[in-house]
């Protein structure tokens, strides 16, 4: 992807992603772990991973992941892309894996019945569907039904595997 | 000439300053990484995330797309 990023670091033998959003509130540290999704007897979940983002928040001498805040830093689209680049960077070294992406749903998206984060996601996969389908694939959920991905859809969950 | 290279080493110097400056920024939150990985790992916000995405996954129609793909490789 041939977007403007930030510059990211991966944990060692972790899937956690760490890097610093830099707009007009300040630094943000911002934050990426990708994880198994828990067994189940419904799916074969050995291979299903789920990207969790957000605001790396200290809490009283600990800290927390909050994927709730509108950050308001002005560099969402950077944000996103950064986000979108990790998620590739983890499915070529995985390439046994499927990844899950939904964006968080704030009351904001909740009352428009859209899920913005979903939105740029796909906003980032959409402006680099040439680029990413000849090397990934992709389908969408939407409306308890799994489709492949068609660009410009709105899709309540994102899945996306290496070729 | 003088002036443009005296605008390009400026840029050059601005963009190698912003790269350190974002560098020790990142530095200064990786100090703390294991804990934060620690912290993140056993939060309820990362069990939250993945029981919806487990929920969400289980209420999909089977076979997925991707395990119909395997099982017409393998045949």
């Amino acid at each position: 992807m041939n977007k403007d990023i930030y510059p990211f670091y991966q944990a060692e033998d972790d899937f956690l992603y760490f890097f610093v959003s830099s707009g007009i509130k300040g630094d943000i540290q911002k934050a990426v772990v990708i994880s198994d999704v828990p067994d189940s007897s419904n799916y074969p979940s050995d291979s299903v991973y789920n990207l969790g983002f957000g605001d790396v928040v200290a809490v009283s001498s600990s800290w927390i992941l909050d994927d709730s805040p509108r950050s308001g830093n002005g560099d969402m689209p950077k944000v996103i892309a950064t986000v979108a680049l990790i998620a590739m960077d983890f499915l070529r070294e995985h390439p046994w894996a499927l990844l899950s992406l939904e964006g968080y749903v704030d009351e904001k998206s909740a009352l428009q019945g859209k899920n913005h984060r979903n939105i740029l996601y796909q906003r980032a996969i959409d402006s680099n569907w040439a680029e990413l389908s000849t090397e990934f694939r992709f389908w969408g959920v939407k409306s308890g039904k799994t489709e492949d991905y068609i660009v410009g859809n709105q899709y309540d969950r994102i899945l996306v595997n290496f070729k | 000439m003088a002036n443009f290279n005296r605008d390009h080493l400026m840029r050059t110097f601005m963009e190698k300053h912003k790269e350190t400056d974002y560098e020790a920024r990142l530095e200064e939150l990786l100090k703390n990484k294991e804990k934060i990985y620690e912290a993140i790992k056993n939060s309820p916000f990362l069990k939250r995330k993945n029981e919806e995405a487990a929920a969400s996954l289980a209420k999909l129609p089977r076979p997925f797309p991707w395990e119909k793909e395997k099982s017409e490789k393998s045949v």
